[in-house]
């Protein structure tokens, strides 16, 4: 019974930390990154309840090459717009974080370690079990577009090497790549940290 | 800020934390990891930064570098998720009576086996073994029973 009670606190708790924290909760478009998430956001986030996470064929290789060749025709400095070739993943169950990483680099920061562990949490949760899910690096604008192409790559598979190694999630639920500076977050300022983040996309069952 | 976090480690592994029970329960990865990160940051930085944690790389860093403070979260990070990772690996063994006498009819996926045996009117009835086993599994607390 006591045993009971305590569950129901700690339900209640959860329920009122929850209420707290819904203001920031990432809800795919017009979604906010956060640094500061519950496992319970992240399962909630990435359940695919919705009818969009039907079982969807992601080619990374095919993204990448698309993105390639749009740099390479575009030559400029920033992208035009987001580009075309992602609009299937819109939609979709989608979770952003904001982890750190130091300038340059694709070594997760320890504090940004408890943000990939909560992701770990819902990873690991059953509702949740069965389904893939596609982790996307970005970068700001700074520096040159294929560079960030690269750089981003390097830090989802940075996140995705501490889900596997540390926590023992199943490498066949990730797929990992990079979207560089081409889909910014916030295209008004392109430089700001806010654009470096890594999604979590429910691409559906295995 | 090193000794808030010597202590912080000494205390979580002298007692059980007050919302656990002193049988079951291991933190969430989350929670592991904050202990960790914030008695091993500085260390980290110090000894360890840029070391991967692919191939015990990381945790060879630390056996070599750590202070007590980080070392001590270090084992507390460990033991509470290999205690995690073993609920949940065992989590059908030891609910597979209750599962059978209250959920028979439930199809796996979608978690609707967790839901069914989380409803109040099961969860009264579930063992005391696969209960404690899913709290350790970290998969109580986490849904509710409506959800789809």
């Amino acid at each position: 019974m006591t045993q009971f009670k305590t569950r129901l606190n700690r339900r209640l708790a959860l329920a009122i930390a929850a209420a707290g924290l819904v203001s920031v909760m990432a809800w795919g478009d017009g979604a906010k990154a956060q640094n500061r998430i519950t496992s319970q956001e992240a399962i909630q986030s990435l359940n695919s309840t919705a009818a969009t996470a039907t079982r969807i064929g992601i080619d990374t290789v095919a993204l990448r090459d698309d993105i390639v060749t749009r740099i390479k025709a575009e030559g400029t400095e920033n992208s035009a717009g987001d580009p075309p070739v992602l609009d299937v993943l819109k939609g979709l169950p989608t979770f952003i974080v904001q982890v750190q990483f130091d300038l340059d680099s694709d070594w997760l920061r320890p504090e940004s370690w408890v943000t990939v562990a909560r992701i770990a949490d819902a990873l690991h949760h059953p509702l949740l079990a069965g389904n893939r899910f596609l982790i996307v690096g970005h970068t700001d604008a700074r520096g040159d577009r294929l560079y960030n192409l690269e750089l981003s790559e390097r830090r989802a598979l940075s996140v995705a090497e501490i889900l596997i190694s540390t926590f023992q999630v199943d490498p066949n639920m990730l797929v990992v790549t990079g979207l560089g500076e081409e889909q910014l977050f916030n295209r008004d300022s392109p430089d700001d940290g806010v654009n470096r983040r890594v999604e979590f996309i429910n691409i559906g069952p295995q | 800020m090193r000794l808030c976090a010597a202590i912080l480690a000494a205390l979580l592994l002298a007692v059980p934390l007050s919302s656990q029970t002193a049988t079951a329960q291991s933190m969430s990865f989350g929670e592991a990891t904050e202990v960790w990160a914030d008695a091993c940051t500085s260390d980290i930085n110090r000894h360890c930064k840029g070391v991967r944690p692919g191939g015990d790389r990381l945790t060879a860093c630390l056996a070599e570098n750590a202070g007590p403070a980080c070392s001590a979260a270090t084992r507390l990070f460990q033991e509470n998720r290999n205690a995690r990772l073993a609920a949940q690996a065992n989590a059908r063994d030891a609910c597979l009576v209750d599962v059978r006498r209250l959920c028979s009819n439930f199809r796996e996926g979608q978690a609707r086996i967790l839901r069914c045996l989380m409803r109040d009117e099961n969860f009264r009835r579930v063992s005391n073994k696969c209960r404690e086993t899913l709290d350790t599994a970290g998969w109580l607390d986490t849904i509710s029973v409506r959800a789809n």
